[in-house]
């Protein structure tokens, strides 16, 4: 073996802790890059596939009754993939908790053979016995049932039927249960009549061979909807279905966490192993003058130090990848519940492999060789002399500019904390963006809690009772008033009509025409309807024709601006209306008018299908049992009674998994800056180790010095926190312009949490901690072996 | 200035004659594979107040062991070693470092001054350390010291803009900041050529002549030549010492 080779395994004998740190390092990193990039690919392309699977119509065609005859004609029709029927029903069902959630119950004919809105099996009975019930996997933890168990659902008339539980499937077209704060449940038509329901199929469902915009595909199916009549099966309506997954948005967003994080992971861990490398190569350096005295060229002592940091590199990654898979399939498995997808297979593509082996390679390797190279380019001279202070000269300017009034050492650490920029530079970054993630999520968090607990609390109403069927306002608002708690009961009225923007404007007529929007009418001098209006003004008082929608809805339909006039089809009848005020309101989307107009639109008479409650208990959920028993004494069984407690928990589900996978990846990257921080301490401490002998001889205490570099760390800590704070800011800001704009649809102004600010102090202080812990343990060197140091 | 080093100081005149005091000192470093070397063998030397004392000896004889146990920054195997009046086994790392400041003054062959702060910055850290010099004087008084090595025009570069010669004596500078009894070198013309070394040369005959008490390990016949008394040392021992009448003078 050459002399050369046997040096390297001699450095490897001596330098073992150091290369073994550097190798965890790169472990760590290459390991959170191969999960981060692994989980992004799997995620991306099991995301689709899920949605894929399920097969989601793209039309509903409503009847009765699906004519088989319409079925028939439909599945011919050009254009048409799959047809299926099928009947919705909603109703509610007993929770482990006691109370009742909504259950929204799809009535199946055939479940193995179903060729749209397909689900999966995932335990228990398949397909289902008659008369027994099939729950989608998301609501186990909140009906707490097991199979075999039987469940108490809610008949029409109100009664509660035990229904068995068959069995659990996965659907991935839907959002978790647990999220929605609703059961998603699967059956056959006996057990539709069980609960006193029609057996019959009321929904066709039409899968299109090619969906375009929504507009084509309202195209389509409006030409089905001619044809089906024309053949004298005309439906009752045509629903355009949504295209998408309802959580694709916040899907995307993970995955572009994701992406993020897995840069950022990359980036911190080859940068520290370059740091490791330049203090290794401090060391070093007098060697280096000593090989070059001899002869040696800069290639030959460049190579000899690479074929030491190579196989670690090497190695580093052989045992990163294995580990990065696995880390990827917790952070898979964490996305499949979140988001309630099924993977299909966790295996990522043998590019991506090669790709990962090459980036976790070549960085760190390029990291490493820099300050190799910058040692062995030293002169022998200088090499040899090197006087064991790093002899990095600080910029003039900046040695004029940091200066701390009163004692010199603040001065000196102040400048030793700029002495090597790039360093300063991505531990910032990694502090500064971790910081600033929690703190945005933290803000985004509680800005958005802020609002829609001041727009609840501004609602007339804690309570909204939702009736199966239309009956007299004044016997349903009496026996709302009979119930304990209720302060105030109002019969609204609610119907869905389809709206288009009337001939002549300029708009696009088929979109909101194809969608059903609830027409929600108050009475005249109503003490609940307190919304305020952002835009245009109120319906006046008598007046015919005039309506006002929320925010939800203009920004799903730009078209219905005020002043348009907008044509509202109800059954076989048609009114024109006119826009006449925009309010801000928290759920779905809702077009608000006087009982004058409702009526003109609707005909309905005087019956209502919603009662509005204002309650006199604070115990807002006392008052919804209260009203459940109220109303099924009177045998008026309520299809839903929704509270503004259960809207915000609903809501808050929705922002807490975004939150945590925010607060995952804020972790991280504070995680990845304050390692760096504390390894970049030690690595002070090392370097500089000649520098702390020097102030000891100088009669600097132990305690003089590690407060000199804790003011190091505190000024990059506090300087971290200062941008975190203020890039914080902006962040949000962003975030919140888009939860306005997609979420909420009411404006979101910025709230800065304190919470958030108390825990990135306390995070800093942690970090300032290991700080001390690395210079003390440093400071465990005598003068002399300080003084002596290479 | 004169004020600072013209007179020997309270610290130097509380010892009673003796500077420096090591007796039957030893000191052995454990090597890998539990062999030991023993740098200082049963070592005994006085040196007086006010002396200029050259060490030389080959490398290896154990000239700067001896230097860091003089200086606090090592500790004798056994023995004892007492400076400027004070015993300094028992110290705390603290209280070493403490009567280090106000009692002995270190000058390297490299120089060993902080690169991001100035000449000047460079001496009032020293004086802040220690404490001894009220703040609102340090700044006059390190000035001073500069203007004695002859650098008061450089006070506000950066070491890495001076020549050898200058940073070494800003160092000397460094050194005296606290006014020590005691200063001890360690090879400070090493690094030098002959013309700047002669300047040192000159600046270490001025500060015996100011009552200071010098301990210089060098190679330097000529820094050597100066002093008042050579010590030479092979294998840890003083195999030779030798009092030169008159050198300084």
């Amino acid at each position: 073996m050459s002399m050369r080779w046997r040096k390297v395994l001699g450095d490897l004998r001596v330098h073992w802790r150091q290369i073994g740190a550097m190798l965890l390092v790169l472990i760590a990193g290459a390991a959170g890059v191969a999960a981060a990039l692994n989980a992004q690919s799997v995620l991306k392309r099991e995301i689709a596939a899920s949605y894929a699977q399920a097969e989601s119509p793209d039309l509903a065609l409503w009847f009765e009754a699906v004519p088989p005859a319409a079925e028939a004609a439909a599945a011919a029709m050009e254009g048409v993939a799959q047809v299926d029927v099928r009947r919705m029903i909603t109703t509610r069902i007993a929770v482990k908790d006691g109370s009742w959630l909504l259950l929204r119950l799809a009535i199946v004919r055939d479940f193995p053979a179903r060729h749209t809105g397909k689900v999966h099996h995932h335990g228990g009975q398949w397909p289902p016995v008659d008369r027994a019930i099939l729950i989608e996997q998301s609501g186990m933890p909140l009906i707490g049932a097991a199979i075999g168990d039987v469940v108490q659902i809610r008949s029409t008339t109100g009664e509660s039927v035990s229904i068995p539980l068959a069995g659990f499937v996965h659907d991935p077209a839907v959002a978790p249960s647990t999220q929605e704060r609703m059961i998603y449940g699967y059956a056959t038509p006996q057990t539709a009549a069980l609960l006193g329901a029609s057996p019959e199929f009321d929904q066709l469902l039409v899968k299109l061979a090619y969906r375009g915009s929504s507009a084509d595909a309202g195209e389509q199916g409006a030409r089905l909807q001619s044809l089906l009549a024309t053949r004298g099966h005309a439906p009752l309506r045509l629903e355009v279905l949504p295209a998408a997954h309802p959580h694709a948005a916040l899907m995307g967003a993970m995955l572009k966490i994701l992406g993020v994080f897995s840069a950022m992971a990359f980036a911190c861990s080859a940068a520290l192993a370059g740091f490791m490398a330049s203090a290794w190569m401090r060391r070093e350096v007098r060697q280096v003058g000593i090989m070059k005295t001899l002869g040696a060229r800069s290639s030959q002592i460049a190579i000899q130090y690479l074929a030491l940091a190579g196989p670690a590199i090497a190695l580093a990654v052989a045992v990163a990848l294995p580990l990065g898979t696995l880390l990827g399939r917790v952070i898979i498995d964490y996305y499949a519940v979140s988001l309630n997808i099924d993977i299909g297979s966790a295996g990522i593509p043998p590019e991506l492999l090669w790709q990962e082996i090459a980036l976790a390679v070549s960085l760190p390797l390029l990291a490493v060789a820099i300050p190799i190279a910058r040692a062995a380019r030293m002169t022998a001279y200088r090499a040899i002399h090197d006087a064991g202070i790093v002899p990095l000269s600080p910029s003039r300017l900046l040695t004029r500019l940091i200066r701390v009034p009163g004692r010199v050492r603040w001065s000196l650490a102040m400048r030793n904390s700029w002495r090597r920029p790039w360093r300063l530079m991505i531990m910032l970054l990694g502090l500064t963006a971790g910081g600033a993630l929690l703190l945005t999520t933290h803000s985004n968090y509680e800005s958005l809690i802020k609002v829609i607990d001041a727009s609840l609390a501004n609602q007339g109403h804690d309570i909204e009772v939702q009736m199966p069927r239309a009956a007299p306002a004044a016997e349903l608002e009496s026996i709302a008033r009979g119930a304990q708690g209720v302060a105030t009961a109002e019969g609204w009225r609610r119907a869905g009509v389809s709206a288009g923007v009337a001939a002549g404007s300029d708009g696009d007529e088929s979109a909101p025409g194809t969608r059903r929007i609830a027409l929600t009418a108050y009475p005249p001098d109503s003490k609940l309807f307190r919304m305020r209006v952002v835009q245009g003004r109120l319906p006046a008082a008598g007046a015919d024709g005039e309506i006002i929608i929320t925010r939800t809805l203009l920004d799903a339909y730009p078209q219905l601006q005020i002043g348009r006039s907008v044509d509202l089809q109800f059954r076989e009848r048609r009114q024109q209306v006119q826009v006449v005020g925009l309010v801000e309101e928290i759920g779905m989307p809702l077009m608000y008018t006087t009982f004058k107009t409702f009526e003109a639109v609707t005909g309905l008479g005087d019956s209502s299908s919603l009662i509005r409650v204002k309650a006199a208990d604070e115990r807002i959920d006392a008052v919804v049992s209260a009203l459940d028993r109220a109303f099924l004494s009177a045998r008026k069984p309520p299809a839903q009674i929704f509270s503004r407690e259960m809207l915000r928990d609903s809501l808050d589900e929705h922002f807490k998994v975004v939150g945590d996978v925010i607060r995952m990846v804020a972790l991280g990257a504070a995680l990845i800056g304050a390692i760096m921080l504390a390894a970049t301490s030690t690595l002070n401490v090392l370097e500089r180790s000649r520098e702390i002998g020097i102030l000891r001889t100088l009669g600097a205490t132990p305690r003089d010095v590690i407060a000199l570099f804790w003011a190091e760390g505190a000024s990059v800590t506090l300087l971290a926190l200062l941008l975190a704070t203020t890039l914080s800011i902006p962040l949000t800001w962003l975030l919140l312009e888009a939860a306005e704009k997609r979420l909420l649809h009411m404006a979101v102004p910025l709230q800065f949490s304190l919470q958030g600010f108390a825990i990135l102090c306390g995070g800093m202080l942690i970090v300032l901690a290991t700080i001390q812990i690395a210079v003390m343990l440093g400071m465990r060197r005598a003068v002399r072996e300080a003084l002596a140091y290479e | 200035m004169d004020a600072v080093v013209a007179a020997p100081t309270n610290a130097s005149r509380a010892t009673t004659g003796a500077a420096i005091e090591l007796s039957a000192v030893d000191k052995t470093y454990a090597l890998r594979g539990g062999a030991t070397c023993h740098a200082v063998r049963n070592l005994s030397l006085t040196v007086a107040a006010g002396e200029y004392v050259a060490v030389l000896g080959k490398s290896g004889s154990g000239k700067s062991t001896l230097l860091n146990l003089i200086a606090g920054l090592d500790k004798p195997s056994s023995g004892s070693v007492r400076v400027a009046g004070t015993a300094l086994q028992g110290l705390s790392e603290s209280a070493m470092a403490g009567w280090r400041g106000r009692h002995v003054g270190v000058i390297f062959q490299f120089f060993q001054l902080l690169p991001t702060l100035t000449t000047l910055e460079n001496i009032m850290l020293a004086m802040e350390l220690v404490g001894r010099i009220p703040a609102a004087s340090r700044r006059e008084q390190a000035m001073a010291l500069l203007a004695l090595v002859g650098l008061a025009d450089q006070a506000g570069k950066l070491p890495s803009t001076l020549s050898g010669g200058q940073q070494q004596r800003a160092a000397i500078a460094r050194a005296l900041a606290n006014d020590p009894p005691v200063i001890l070198a360690d090879e400070p013309t090493g690094n030098l050529d002959t013309e700047t070394a002669a300047d040192i040369n000159k600046l270490f005959r001025q500060l015996a002549a100011r009552g200071k008490t010098l301990f210089v390990v060098t190679h330097d016949a000529s820094l050597a030549g100066m002093a008042h008394r050579t010590i030479a040392l092979r294998d840890g021992i003083i195999i030779a010492d030798t009092r030169i009448a008159g050198a300084v003078s």
